[in-house]
């Protein structure tokens, strides 16, 4: 089976995995609703404890599931922070990590920087540059003779 | 295969899958009726889309780069000139011819080598 069917398939059934957990939450909130129209003192009781202690998986402030919603912002955190990822300073270990595609960007982009930068002259001794100053200067002198000799002839 | 046809299958591979999520989530909303169903298409072009972004400012920074290294030894020499004396104004012509010569020895080079010359 080659790689682009696997993801096919992953990708499908990822879908229909958050197709099932959005109907479960139709589902579950219809129940919700109309056991709230009811004013039975056991829901009450039952949405108070949910809005107390239930998870991501349970919108407090509407008193609704929402399965879905936290099924995809699971899925969302894996894929930006290890697949597509993303790199960073960190100033206490003065090191720069990397995470995922993106990571990977930067990392060929920061050794290649890096190369260049280490690699760049910064500093030249006095006697190169006195050298290639006089080599400038003849040069120029030579360049001049030659251009007001073609002027001339 | 070409590096060119991978690139292509990468960029038909992120439309494909971008489709594929927008028609499940348009099924889901529509067809289905489920009103919650996460946004999954919008937020995956978001994450799709810092790939690129993320492209595009390596080439910028990588630029950058080469331009300071090309441009290094030049500022080091009117920096070395500059240091020992010499009026900042000559320092920088003197720089400046060098670029300048160097440059033109480059086109010389290139032209002569691709027989223009």
């Amino acid at each position: 089976m080659s790689i682009g069917t696997l993801v096919l398939a992953a990708i499908l059934i990822f879908c229909a995995i958050l197709i099932l957990a959005a109907a479960v939450d139709a589902a579950l909130n219809a129940i919700i609703e109309f056991l709230e129209d009811k004013h039975l003192d056991w829901m009450i009781d039952l949405i108070e404890w949910l809005d107390n202690n239930a998870g991501p998986w349970w919108d407090a402030d509407n008193n609704r599931f929402r399965i879905a919603s936290w099924l995809w912002d699971s899925i969302k955190y894996v894929i930006s922070q290890y697949i597509i990822g993303y790199s960073v300073y960190d100033e206490w270990t003065g090191k720069k990590y990397y995470y995922g595609i993106v990571g990977l960007i930067d990392y060929i982009a920061d050794q290649i920087t890096g190369f260049l930068l280490k690699y760049r002259i910064a500093v030249i001794d006095i006697t190169v540059a006195r050298a290639i100053a006089a080599i400038m200067l003849i040069l120029a002198v030579i360049g001049a003779i030659w251009a007001i000799r073609k002027v001339i002839t | 295969m070409s590096l060119g046809a991978i690139l292509l299958m990468a960029l038909l591979a992120v439309i494909g899958t971008l489709l594929l999520l927008a028609a499940v989530e348009k099924f889901a909303r529509e067809t289905l009726g489920l009103e919650d169903f996460p946004s999954i298409t919008s937020d995956m072009w978001k994450f799709l889309k810092r790939i690129p972004d993320a492209l595009t400012n390596a080439v910028k920074n990588i630029i950058n780069a080469l331009a300071d290294f090309i441009k290094a030894p030049f500022e080091a020499f009117y920096n070395t000139l500059m240091s020992y004396g010499l009026e900042p104004a000559f320092a920088q012509g003197i720089a400046t011819l060098i670029i300048v010569l160097t440059v033109i020895g480059i086109i010389l080079a290139i032209a002569k080598w691709r027989g223009w010359l």
